[in-house]
């Protein structure tokens, strides 16, 4: 079975989704969507086979769609999505899969009633890293993990101030925005079900931010784990990228080190890491999205799964705003 | 006074046992007993200890080849002691401080300096600053945070706004029985401290009894607000790790970030990889930190420095392990400038 794609939103990461589509088998990208119809055209350039719409429904509307990948601000995510569960297509939704849990059941709800998939893009649960220490700590090499630090750190915030992220009204604020990579990440390798949740934040990069550009989240498991997860887009200099795990279990303790998958370069520029192997987290993503599609597997990342991580991050939100310990909704 | 021969006389206050560690003996007797600059004097307790304590105490000065004084005002009294390493029980230690300071003299105190912040207090009133009353919160010279103290100190990371560190001894047998957040943690949280140089505000903390069975936690995680809104975060356990590369030390790292960058250090460096049939093992060839300590409080009751550490660290660093424990217990984040003050 071809999968007909339709991707609705052509900002940066519907570029990552375009090229992982490219080089699958079995899937035909239609076309693209975006409210500006320069970028969709731009984004369908080189390839003559696909269409651009300047709205969802005219996508929808395309017979030949049996999927979409929506990219699109995060505040969007629940109106477009029941859209397109009611056209009857299934969705590989960018994280968070909306920015309240309302918003989230209601989505998992609808594709739930239909029998559609509904993926959301937890992308670093496909990177090579992630799936290592998964298998490593499924394979119970070091017991059952009481402890998970994450830390990714850089430097890079957004272009500038008309970027829709840092518009909390938009984006629902770091901790959805970014922090449920990490929420996800870490309760997928802890194997347990989140209890509560404490974050404590900072503005770095400018005392005007409507968001936390770092993050501290601190979450405690119903089985008595605790995860440490930090994302930070406030570190200096703006190039820095760090990336650190460190898994403590009952019978030993696994770590990832900064430099584990690249070379360190010492330059006249100052030392940073060579670039990696190359290996993108996305293809595989799309790859699972499009295989459970054609009903050979579950959903990789299953709607219950993504709402798990906004539940986790909506409560991260308040903790924010409040500084206490936040329960998760079940 | 110092000896004839210019060092300073040590009086070792009790052997005791605390929770199954017997510190005098295995952490700073090695040391203060070949140290340069230390004669060991006697060995002593109070009168009140008991017999049972007095007879080990008794042993250890018959292997040291002093006297064993059961009457600690009587000890004190000696005009060669100049120094006192206390290791006596916890619900011991502000009596025992209290009548060495009274008797003029210095003090070296195993870690926590007292059970309470009261107890600290009135330590730390008794020593006023006079006399040198130093906790053996060792972790801060080590190497490693020494060299991060001395790095954000000289604006290496410009201001900094977070600490993340790891503390995970890997030395599994059995949890400390009043536990190792109180047992451990005081390291990692004096180092911050130190590190930063500023207050702790409130903490949030997680702890469990993973490794071992019984109720003593053996593993925490600490989430704190210093001043100035600094986030910091630490592990804090005894892993059953023994096969580790890095013997007992297990993990321990710290990393600061500032407004101008990013420090990371290893308290496991410097270290040889060494590889071979068996598992890997680093060799560790950093200076040895207790050492460092008693190098520093020699330093301090000579006059020749400040000293960096005091009663008050040893108050604020056990306010923050006690806020913790309410903390790990009713799930919520403690303010310490209330409930711990």
């Amino acid at each position: 079975m071809t999968v007909g794609v339709g991707v609705i939103g052509t900002g940066f990461v519907a570029n990552m989704h375009l090229a992982a589509l490219g080089g699958l088998p079995g899937v035909r990208l239609v076309g693209v969507a975006d409210v500006d119809a320069g970028r969709a055209r731009a984004a369908i350039r080189g390839l003559p086979n696909a269409r651009g719409a300047t709205s969802a429904a005219e996508l929808l509307a395309w017979p030949e769609v049996d999927a979409c990948i929506v990219c699109t601000p995060n505040d969007t995510h629940v109106e477009l999505g029941l859209a397109i569960a009611r056209a009857g297509k299934h969705l590989l939704m960018e994280k968070p899969l909306a920015i309240s849990v309302d918003g989230a059941d209601a989505l998992v709800r609808a594709f739930d009633e239909r029998g559609l998939v509904l993926m959301g893009a937890h992308t670093h649960r496909f990177y090579d890293y992630g799936r290592t220490i998964k298998r490593t700590l499924d394979s119970g090499d070091i017991g059952r993990p009481v402890y998970i630090r994450l830390a990714i750190l850089g430097g890079w915030l957004w272009p500038d101030w008309r970027a829709w992220v840092l518009d909390p009204r938009r984006s629902g604020g770091h901790v959805l925005h970014n922090g449920v990579h990490l929420l996800d990440l870490a309760t997928w390798w802890m194997n347990d079900e989140p209890a509560s949740i404490y974050v404590q934040g900072r503005k770095e990069t400018s005392a005007d931010l409507a968001i936390h550009d770092y993050l501290s989240m601190i979450v405690r498991y119903q089985d008595g784990g605790t995860a440490v997860c930090e994302m930070s887009r406030a570190n200096r200099p703006r190039s820095f990228g760090y990336r650190d795990v460190f898994v403590q279990g009952t019978r030993g303790a696994l770590r990832l080190p900064w430099d584990a998958e690249q070379g360190v370069a010492f330059l006249e520029g100052g030392t940073s890491l060579l670039p990696g192997n190359g290996q993108i987290g996305f293809d595989r993503e799309v790859a699972a999205w499009i295989v459970a599609i054609q009903g050979q597997t579950q959903p990789a990342v299953s709607g219950a799964d993504a709402r798990r991580a906004v539940a986790m991050a909506v409560a991260g939100e308040e903790s924010l705003r409040t500084g206490e310990v936040v329960g998760v909704a079940n | 006074m110092p000896t004839e021969d210019g060092r300073l006389g040590v009086l070792l206050v009790s052997f005791s046992s605390i929770g199954g560690q017997a510190h005098q003996r295995t952490m700073y007797l090695p040391v203060l007993a070949n140290h340069a600059a230390l004669r060991i004097v006697a060995v002593a307790d109070e009168a009140e200890a008991p017999e049972a304590q007095h007879a080990l105490n008794r042993r250890e000065a018959v292997a040291l080849d002093v006297p064993y004084v059961a009457d600690l005002e009587f000890a004190l009294a000696d005009p060669r002691v100049d120094v006192v390493s206390v290791c006596c029980p916890l619900e011991r230690r502000a009596a025992v401080l209290e009548r060495v300071a009274a008797a003029g003299k210095h003090a070296l105190v195993d870690k926590p300096l007292a059970g309470t912040v009261h107890d600290c207090e009135l330590i730390e009133q008794a020593f006023g600053t006079t006399r040198v009353c130093m906790p053996a919160h060792h972790y801060r010279f080590n190497p490693a945070i020494r060299s991060a103290r001395s790095a954000v100190a000289g604006g290496a990371v410009g201001l900094p706004w977070a600490v993340h560190s790891e503390f995970v001894i890997a030395a599994g047998t059995a949890a400390w029985p009043m536990g190792e957040l109180l047992n451990f943690g005081l390291y990692p949280v004096d180092a911050i401290r130190c590190v930063l140089g500023l207050e702790a505000r409130s903490v949030y903390a997680t702890r469990g009894a993973f490794f071992y069975g019984g109720d003593a936690d053996d593993f925490s995680v600490l989430a704190m607000t210093f001043e100035h809104g600094v986030v910091a975060t630490t592990s804090v356990g005894r892993a059953p790790t023994t096969g580790h590369p890095n013997g007992y030390g297990g993990d321990r790292r710290l990393r600061v970030m500032g407004s101008h960058g990013t420090i990371v250090v290893d308290a496991a460096a410097p270290a040889l990889s060494v590889y071979g049939t068996e598992s890997p093992t680093q060799r560790y060839y950093g200076n040895e930190s207790i050492r460092s300590l008693i190098d520093h409080f020699i330093g301090a009751v000579r006059g020749e420095l400040a000293p960096e550490l005091g009663p008050r660290d040893a108050r604020a660093a056990l306010q923050i392990i006690l806020a913790a424990q309410t903390s790990a217990t009713e799930n919520r984040v403690v303010e310490l400038q209330g409930d711990h003050q």
